[in-house]
């Protein structure tokens, strides 16, 4: 077989997949980056007549104070709900988990699988139940006495965080209890007869052995969370005000609601350049010691 | 032998992916209609049903295709708006009537030659077609329209000491009912739209019922007004609801849930937890069989000297796509002909556009609080029929919601939908009063 043939071959086994990506990911992705620059408008006049703003949008973003107030509290519910929630959740769980017999291992895995095979808006429902103001929570809570209180009101956002833990921490413990499992047994016995204590195992052996895990999970579980739609906006609705209301939230809102096309997109571009900037961080921080 | 396989196979999956599924498998003609099917009582789907079986028995060369889509209000209008840039295959399709001038203005709409059927002269009523009609031409074909009023507990009225029937004709009226009614341990004493997840519902049966009583309105002389007294008295209405703290944060929570009118069904007519509601016509099919403790009347203006309500409903349109325009003004026709109405309204609970239908016995029989409402339409509005309105109905709705929660007070919550209004719809667009 020669060479050219064997390109061919390539090429024409490729092409069925690299024609979707280009018409369904990066067509797509480029005509959203042209629409941010524009005021295109869902109906309407300007959905048809739409004319170039130049960065407009994006000084409009950085004027409005909702957009302040979602991005910052996409950053609380990343933060809290994935990178320390779920990763530090799901290291104790595979920690804990090293030691125990086959029998709890599959037990434990499977509780905590299950948040993560859930659908979306099933979590969302199942949250809703849980935390509604005749939701199970306050029944059991009204057995001790105690008020039934509107917790999806006065704490939305824990309400969200907490959700996103629970259905999240399966993947971080997965990508743990494999790291941990490569951890060689000698790294430890020698650790163990130079006398280290528990806690400067953990610190001194076993996270700077396992770091490149701990960058790739932080960067998966952000990237996973940074987009999150469905969960928040099911449960909370992005309420009460804008308590919980999300870059994504605010964009669905601003393109779906309020028909600004231009404006959501630029937002879309926004959040992809902070997943984009973030993941550089983490990056970095692996050249670096921990 | 290889490269050609290979050929036809590439050639294969571009067919795939570029191809159209326009073409009809019979041969003959299909006739696409999309609409919204709001779920409980399938009204709309028994409609379209019987309006395809009608059209198909007068053109049987002609195959009727319903697309019912299960979705609450906004999605609809963004997927139906969606679905007319980029799906030619779209014949008739129902909008809500506000979206019709924004949908019209961006060419989605064709105009419907209303001339070649009688009966739309005859037996529409006059204000709905008016609505429709924008240079001259109509764009859409009213099928229900609504009015909203207070619903008031007669029970809960007479455990709180208020007379019935309850008859308000200034706010204070209404607010002075409130007030007793709290007083007695009412949970609820009055029920409204709050909140953003309530979407258009906050906006027109809460906001606008108020504004469109004082002297100002949202939209005057082709400008948005962006601050106006009306726009900060009605605020304020909503802050004296809060200040009287007749919502605690766990009521609050309940109220302004989008689902919230499954829980008000129970605790209005049932368990009698609610005083008043602030609500449109077609809540009175959810309260039927409770006619002797609901009753319904008008919406006083702020200072007296009358009534306000809040009109919509919702409406046919033709695609500008449409290949079978004229098709589909026939089935339009066919699916609003008395006989369908009559029986689709039954059903439904709306308020009919038709004049005979309006007329009809059974039709006044059958619905005692969509008759007691049908003459609220005498001192109704319609909301402005301007692109920016969805906008300006969200800056409305986040008024309304951090008000009613006490997030903000009524001046702070007027300046800020000042200041958004005035970004959002540029300079030259906005009035102050």
């Amino acid at each position: 077989m020669n060479n050219t043939n064997q390109k061919t071959k390539i090429i024409a086994f490729m092409a069925p997949a690299m024609i979707l990506i280009v018409l369904f990911y990066f067509a797509p992705a480029i005509m959203a980056f042209l629409y941010s620059f524009t005021d295109k408008a869902l109906v309407g006049i300007t959905s048809k007549n739409y004319h170039f703003t130049g960065i407009q949008n994006y000084v409009k973003m950085f004027k409005d104070p909702r957009f302040i107030e979602s991005l910052i509290n996409t950053i609380v519910f990343l933060l809290f709900s994935a990178v320390i929630g779920q990763q530090v959740l799901g290291f104790i769980l595979a920690q804990l988990m090293q030691k125990q017999s086959k029998f709890i291992q599959s037990i434990v895995g499977l509780a905590v699988l299950l948040g993560w095979v859930t659908p979306e808006v099933v979590v969302s429902f199942v949250f809703f139940a849980f935390f509604n103001t005749t939701g199970s929570l306050n029944s059991f809570l009204g057995l001790f006495g105690v008020a039934p209180k509107a917790w999806l009101f006065d704490y939305a956002m824990v309400a969200i965080i907490l959700a996103n833990i629970w259905r999240g921490t399966a993947f971080s413990m997965l990508m743990f209890q494999s790291a941990l499992a490569g951890i060689p047994q000698e790294a430890r016995e020698a650790a163990w007869l130079d006398g280290v204590g528990r806690f400067q195992m953990l610190t001194k052996i076993i996270i700077p052995i396992i770091k490149g895990s701990i960058v790739t999970n932080t960067t998966l579980v952000t990237l996973q969370t940074i987009g999150l739609f469905g969960l928040i906006y099911a449960l909370t609705g992005g309420g009460p005000g804008y308590d919980t209301t999300t870059v994504p939230i605010y964009m669905y809102q601003k393109s779906f609601v309020a028909y600004q096309l231009g404006y959501g997109t630029a937002m879309a571009i926004i959040l992809l350049l902070f997943g984009i900037c973030l993941s550089l961080i983490y990056m970095k921080s692996l050249k670096h010691e921990l | 032998m290889k490269k050609i396989i290979l050929a036809a196979l590439i050639a294969l999956v571009s067919f795939s992916v570029f191809g159209n599924g326009q073409t009809d498998e019979n041969g003959g003609t299909t006739l696409k209609v999309v609409y919204k099917e709001p779920g409980g009582n399938e009204a709309m789907t028994k409609w379209m049903t019987q309006a395809k079986a009608d059209f198909e028995a007068l053109h049987p060369e002609v195959t009727v295709e319903l697309s019912a889509n299960l979705s609450n209000e906004a999605d609809y209008n963004t997927k139906s708006a969606l679905m007319l840039q980029s799906d030619s295959s779209i014949d008739v399709v129902h909008v809500d009537s506000f979206l019709v001038p924004a949908l019209v203005s961006s060419g989605l709409l064709a105009a419907i030659p209303t001339e070649n059927w009688s009966e739309y002269d005859e037996q529409f009523v006059q204000g709905v077609k008016d609505g429709m009609l924008m240079n001259g031409s109509t764009y859409a074909i009213s099928f229900t329209t609504d009015t909203r009023g207070l619903y008031y507990n007669i029970p809960v009225f007479e455990k709180a000491g208020l007379p019935v029937p309850f008859a308000p004709e200034t706010w204070d009226d209404v607010l002075e009912a409130v007030e007793k009614l709290n007083a007695a341990g009412i949970e609820y004493p009055m029920w409204l739209n709050g909140s953003k997840a309530q979407g258009e519902g906050t906006t027109m049966q809460t906001f606008e019922m108020l504004i469109s009583g004082t002297g100002d309105w949202i939209y005057e002389d082709e400008k948005w007004v962006a601050s106006a007294p009306g726009i900060t008295s009605s605020l304020e209405f909503l802050q004296t609801l809060h200040d009287m703290g007749i919502y605690s944060n766990t009521e609050l929570a309940t109220m302004l849930d989008a689902q919230s009118w499954q829980v008000l069904n129970e605790k209005f007519p049932k368990t009698k937890e609610v005083g008043i509601l602030l609500d449109g016509n077609w809540k009175g099919g959810d309260f039927k069989g409770y006619e002797d403790i609901l009753d319904i009347t008008p919406m006083p203006r702020e200072k007296g000297n009358g009534f306000t309500s809040m009109s919509g409903g919702w409406t046919m349109g033709i695609s500008e796509m449409s290949e079978n325009k004229e098709l589909a003004l026939e089935f339009i026709s066919v699916a609003c002909n008395k006989e369908n109405i009559l029986k689709f309204v039954g059903i439904s609970g709306d308020m009919s556009t038709r004049k005979d239908v309006a007329a009809d016995e059974g039709y006044i029989a059958d619905g005692l609080y969509r008759a007691k409402m049908t003459p609220f339409a005498e001192f109704t509005n319609f909301r402005p029929g301007v692109d920016a309105y969805p906008s300006v109905s969200i800056e409305i709705q986040a008024a309304v919601e951090s008000v009613i929660t006490g997030q903000m007070t009524a001046e702070e919550a007027a300046a800020q939908y000042a200041s958004n209004i005035k970004d959002l719809v540029g300079d030259g667009n906005w009035i102050e009063k």
